[in-house]
């Protein structure tokens, strides 16, 4: 309790146990940043909260707050390999909630609803900002730059922005018509571009008059397999070509067996690409098993549905070829070693295993590199997307993109936060929290039936408004305030000031379960704070409870109408007269009902102290 | 507010979750105090009118962004609550820009946020203390009672059975006043029914008032309805010079002066248009009417500029030393505008004028009409309107009625409508109910009873129309018919409105 740290230092510190009189266990006190899915998500994009506005029925402000941190939002509603939905407790209780969905609703939303489009961005800033390569990185890099005032031009080396959105998602997954819109509309805030403009060295812009540079040209090159001609042979393609050919309509068909070599995304991409491009077989090949492949599940799950074949531990070593067309595929059967350094297991070569694969096309989607390392630069070159980092999913992309933005303004301006995710510890939380709902099935987007999966029209389609409110409600709304509503089962109270006698200050707390503490009457309780060093503080702990003077309710319901927990309703009370009741086991000290009640009826108590003076004047 | 180092005149309420954001030593650089609420929602408009009674330069909430409200609606309601005291304080002259919300989270936006506040806070209003006199007594009287009981029999606070009794009161008061309970000596709704049948002689509510401004020295105060915003603006009328915008409210057609012999007073029309506009009630339009009106009898009324409040609900509260002070500033102001008779469209500005002020400021030579009674003296006479029948009611405000005993002024000006037929309720003139109104403090259970008992009576003789001679009876009235199943779908109106609106001149 000495000098700086003061109370929130002791209960932050995440070493502090709290024991309270009448309660067995001791509780950890922990400082909770955010909800697990908000903390999941590299972009921290605010998860938690476009759930719950879904959830009521407020698609606008659920898409402004996408908004503020995402700025690609239809896109990754439809294809990001979303984290969140595997950190969400939900699952722990039946299946995540689909967030992804309900992303690419409310992104979907947006191009409905007029009002909901971008209002132009004006810079007020002198500074010119380049950035390089019109992918997701580098269009949330130029879509907060603007946003903070900045000039900004892009450079694209292509015909059109979008960079791996455009080259490497197909259209059946991610619709061409929505990169467009999406794109549009950040361009529309006020952003330069020059198309087939490619940018060798960076750092020349910078004696162009641009003060930063964001480089992120993503990693266009394939990666070979290394086997002896795969650059002459006619039929031997890496992904990234033949995916381009194909959107481009310069493969208009394939035909026959086409083998893709590879377990990522873009494997599983050019085989569903294959399918739809009229191939009469696609076969993966992969060397390790189901479980080291890196592409995401459902994909796999979905090339499988639509007839691709899987050969995993399976190895090339050679390409058969006549007249200068691959005929086939040399391979030899793997049996898995020991991990490696990716944590996966190994790969080893059974000797004399080999066998070939007859085949007319061979795809290689074994990963892409940079075509030029650039560096961080000292003067102003700043490094992002898959360049940065190798390949990756797009709202890592966009994650490189906000970070790249701040440490733009931090070097042009000496000003901003260090770059972080998510809010920052501002609330305490006691325990943990036991997550006992009632098991509520997940909506799932409806998706075209295979019989109508050979052409490049999207597959998966939009949740309803109603299925999107009703999959929006299963959130738990965990975090550091306990927002589930699980709680409401356990425990009777939900705040509760704690105040250290010794220092005469008080901080107000979040108790999960603790149903026993206060076990419905409303009074004070004495409890221990221990800490690391074995110091021990008395404190006592009162419940905040909002009071209602019947005399003065004169039940027009407007507490009701505000509630937001729903913990007010109106009782008969006498003569038929119906008054206002604050149900305690729902309420959480908000306030809001003292704030609109007419009469002054309400009013909010933590111990013996009003919560807000002044109502009797 | 205490003048320190760094000149702390302003007030910042913070959403707790903020308090680790938002440091401390930030708001005092920008000149503020602050004070944590669970939720930036807590705060009231009545809150933030405190902070501007006691001196604060601006009013500063700062709350979470909408999304991450963790009680979901508070940035909401916090807009909602600094848009009506922004309103309000446009009236009273001061710049809206000294009332702000802020919704962020992030240390460098909150500082732009302060910053930029402090900008466009350009003009201060100025406010000097006024000189408060000692506070005049009203006459005093022994007051003799016999115990018998009418009192309480009548009222109507009693009838709804929640323990509130004249008789104990007074006999309470006159044997010791500290027996008498705070809240019942502010459960009197001041009607006066009692007065009509009580055998001594002097009126009841008198003898209330006489305890309320005990009580009110001595501290011992009432809870205050809609965060005692209304008294509060009253307190900020009576202090020195202000810039209220007191003719925002004429529109192109009606025709006022500065200087004449008859005014209009506007009373609380401007405020309580912006307080209780979710209810629906127009009192600004009432005003308007009542200048066309006026003009359509040749009368271009005198608006005053700065016209104070009548000090009526203080007077209600206890507090007749304010009440004294603003008694003072509304004579000086008619006479220098050469004012000699004044009309009301509210009851209870007439009242105050006519009974308070002779005691508070001495007489004041002014005539004093109710728009009723000034139309019937100089005998306005609508024509027909030509469509629709509508049964209406007439709802006495107890000002007007048992208290100035203007009955029928009222009634003739509605019967003198054609298509319109006037129905009594089974409480009428001298025992007619009151709309519950009651200085706007320790409004409750009691109030919404007696509302429900008087929509009853309304739909029971089948009237489509409320009418009334007092704004403060439709706002009740109204507020009553929220979440009231009998008499909901009743319209509540002024009795200026509905002759403006059923006479042809309105039609044209």
């Amino acid at each position: 309790m000495e000098g700086a740290t003061g109370i929130k230092g002791v209960l932050g510190s995440g070493e502090a146990w709290l024991k309270i009189a009448g309660v067995n266990e001791e509780l950890v006190i922990k400082s909770v940043t955010d909800s697990p899915c908000r903390v999941a998500c590299p972009a921290g994009v605010n998860v938690k909260a476009y759930v719950g506005l879904i959830a009521v029925g407020n698609f606008e402000r659920a898409l402004a707050v996408v908004r503020t941190t995402n700025p690609l939002p239809g896109i990754c509603g439809r294809i990001c390999t979303h984290p969140c939905e595997a950190e969400c407790r939900r699952g722990e209780i039946d299946q995540p909630v689909a967030i992804r969905a309900l992303k690419r609703f409310i992104a979907d939303y947006a191009f409905t609803a007029p009002e909901a489009k971008l209002p132009p961005a004006t810079p007020q800033r002198a500074e010119k900002v380049a950035v390089i390569g019109a992918g997701p990185a580098g269009l949330t890099a130029a879509n907060d730059l603007i946003r903070l005032g900045y000039r900004v031009t892009i450079f694209e080396a292509q015909d059109k922005p979008g960079g791996m959105l455009v080259w490497g998602i197909p259209p059946f997954r991610l619709p061409r018509n929505i990169i467009e819109q999406e794109i549009d509309s950040i361009l529309g805030l006020g952003i330069e571009i020059f198309l087939n403009t490619r940018v060798s060295d960076p750092k020349q812009l910078l004696k162009d008059g641009y003060r930063a540079v964001f480089y992120a040209p993503g990693c266009q090159k394939g990666i070979k397999l290394g086997l002896p001609r795969e650059d002459e042979l006619h039929g031997v393609i890496d992904s990234l070509t033949f995916l381009r050919r194909v959107y481009n309509g310069e493969i208009s068909r394939v035909s026959g067996r086409v083998l893709v070599i590879g377990g990522g995304d873009s494997a599983i991409d050019s085989a569903r690409v294959a399918v739809r491009s009229g191939a009469d077989e696609v076969w993966i090949v992969y060397r390790r098993t189901r479980e080291e492949m890196p592409a995401a599940e459902e994909e796999i799950g979905a090339a499988e549905e639509e007839g691709v074949r899987l050969d995993y531990l399976t190895q090339p070593v050679a390409f058969i070829h006549q007249e200068g067309r691959v005929v086939g595929l040399r391979c030899v059967r793997n049996t898995l070693g020991a991990p490696d350094s990716s944590g996966r297991r190994r790969p080893v070569p059974i000797s004399g295993s080999e066998f070939v694969i007859p085949a007319n096309w061979v795809i290689t989607a074994l990963g892409q590199k940079p075509e030029q390392e650039v560096k961080d630069s000292p003067e102003g070159v700043f490094v992002g997307g898959d360049a940065a980092g190798g390949p990756a999913t797009v709202i890592d992309a966009i994650a490189s993109g906000h970070l790249g933005a701040r440490a733009i303004h931090r070097y042009i301006t000496g000003q901003g936060e260090e770059a972080r995710q998510g809010l920052g510890a501002t609330e305490l939380e006691l325990g943990t929290t036991v997550l006992t709902a009632v098991p509520v099935a997940r909506v799932q987007p409806r998706v075209l039936p295979l019989t109508a999966r050979r052409s490049f029209e999207e597959i998966e389609s939009v949740l309803t408004p109603s299925e999107a409110i009703q999959e929006a409600q299963r959130c738990l709304r965990c975090g550091p305030c306990v927002e589930c509503v699980l709680c409401h089962n356990t425990c009777p109270r939900h705040l509760v000031k704690v105040y250290f006698p010794q220092t005469g200050e008080s901080v107000f707390i979040r108790v999960p379960v603790l149903d026993k503490v206060f076990s419905g009457r409303l009074e004070k309780k004495a409890g221990v704070i221990k800490v690391a060093g074995g110091d021990e503080f008395n404190i006592e702990l009162f419940p905040l409870i909002v009071r209602v003077d019947s005399e003065l309710c004169r039940g027009c319901g407007s507490c009701v109408d505000v509630c937001p927990h729903s913990a007010i309703s109106l009782k008969e009370w006498q003569r038929g007269f119906k008054v206002a009741v604050v149900d305690t086991a729902h309420c959480r000290g908000c306030g809001l009902c003292i704030a609109v009640c007419p009469s002054g009826a309400l009013q909010g108590y933590a111990g013996p102290e009003e919560i807000l003076p002044g109502r009797k004047r | 507010m205490k003048k320190g180092a760094h000149s702390i005149n302003s007030l910042a309420f913070i959403c707790r979750r903020l308090e680790g954001v938002i440091a401390p030593d930030l708001l005092i650089k920008y000149g503020f105090g602050y004070r944590p609420v669970n939720c930036i929602g807590q705060v009231s408009a009545g809150l933030i009118f405190n902070a501007f009674e006691y001196g604060a330069e601006s009013v500063l909430l700062f709350g979470c962004p909408d999304s991450e409200c963790r009680h979901q609606r508070g940035p909401e309601v916090a807009r909602r609550e600094v848009a009506i005291s922004q309103n309000l304080l446009t009236c009273l002259g001061y710049p809206a820009e000294v009332v702000g919300f802020i919704a962020k989270n992030d240390l460098t936006e909150i500082e732009e946020g302060l910053k930029k506040f402090r900008r466009e806070k350009v003009k201060k209003a100025e406010h000097e203390p006024a000189p408060v006199k000692e506070p005049i007594e009203f006459s005093s009287g022994r007051f003799v009672c016999l115990g018998c009981g009418r009192c309480s029999g009548v009222c109507p606070v009693s009838r709804t059975g929640l323990g509130f009794s004249p008789r104990r009161l007074i006999q309470e008061a006159i044997e010791q006043k500290k027996a008498v309970s705070t809240r019942a000596v502010y459960a009197c709704l001041s009607c006066d029914l009692c007065s009509a049948v009580c055998p001594s002689e002097r009126p009841i509510s008198e003898q209330i008032l006489r305890l309320r401004t005990e009580f009110f020295r001595s501290e011992e105060r009432p809870v205050l309805a809609h965060g005692g915003i209304v008294q509060t603006i009253a307190r900020m009328m009576s202090r020195g010079k202000l810039r209220q915008n007191r003719s925002g409210w004429l529109e192109s057609g009606l025709r006022v002066v500065e200087q004449g012999d008859t005014a209009l007073w506007t009373g609380c029309a401007p405020y309580f248009q912006v307080l209780f506009q979710d209810l629906g009630v127009k009192p600004l339009t009432t005003v308007r009417n009542t200048v066309r009106i006026l003009n359509h009898l040749g009368i271009e009324p005198v608006i005053l500029p700065d016209e104070r409040c009548c000090g009526h609900d203080l007077i209600w509260q206890g507090d007749i030393a304010t009440a004294g002070s603003l008694a003072r500033y509304n004579i000086a102001s008619l006479q220098s505008a050469g004012v000699k008779r004044v009309i009301f469209t509210c009851p209870e500005c007439l009242r105050t004028f006519k009974l308070d002020y002779p005691l508070l400021v001495g007489a004041t030579g002014l005539e004093l009409f109710h728009i009723s009674e000034f139309l019937v003296i100089n005998g306005f006479k609508p024509d027909a309107a030509e469509n629709g029948k509508i049964v209406v009611t007439y709802q006495d405000p107890c000002r007007l009625g048992r208290q100035l005993r203007v009955f029928s002024p009222p009634r003739e000006a509605i019967r003198s409508l054609k298509n319109v037929e006037l129905r009594e309720m089974a409480h009428n003139e001298e025992n007619a109910l009151c709309c519950g109104g009651k200085s706007w403090l320790e409004c409750g259970a009691a109030v919404k009873m007696l509302q429900e008992r008087r929509l009853g009576e309304a739909q029971a003789v089948g009237a489509d129309v409320i009418v009334t001679a007092c704004s403060k009876c439709e706002i009740h009235l109204r507020c009553a018919q929220k979440n009231t199943a009998l008499g909901a779908g009743i319209k509540v109106m002024n009795i200026v409105d509905l002759l403006w609106e059923k006479s042809k001149i309105g039609n044209k």
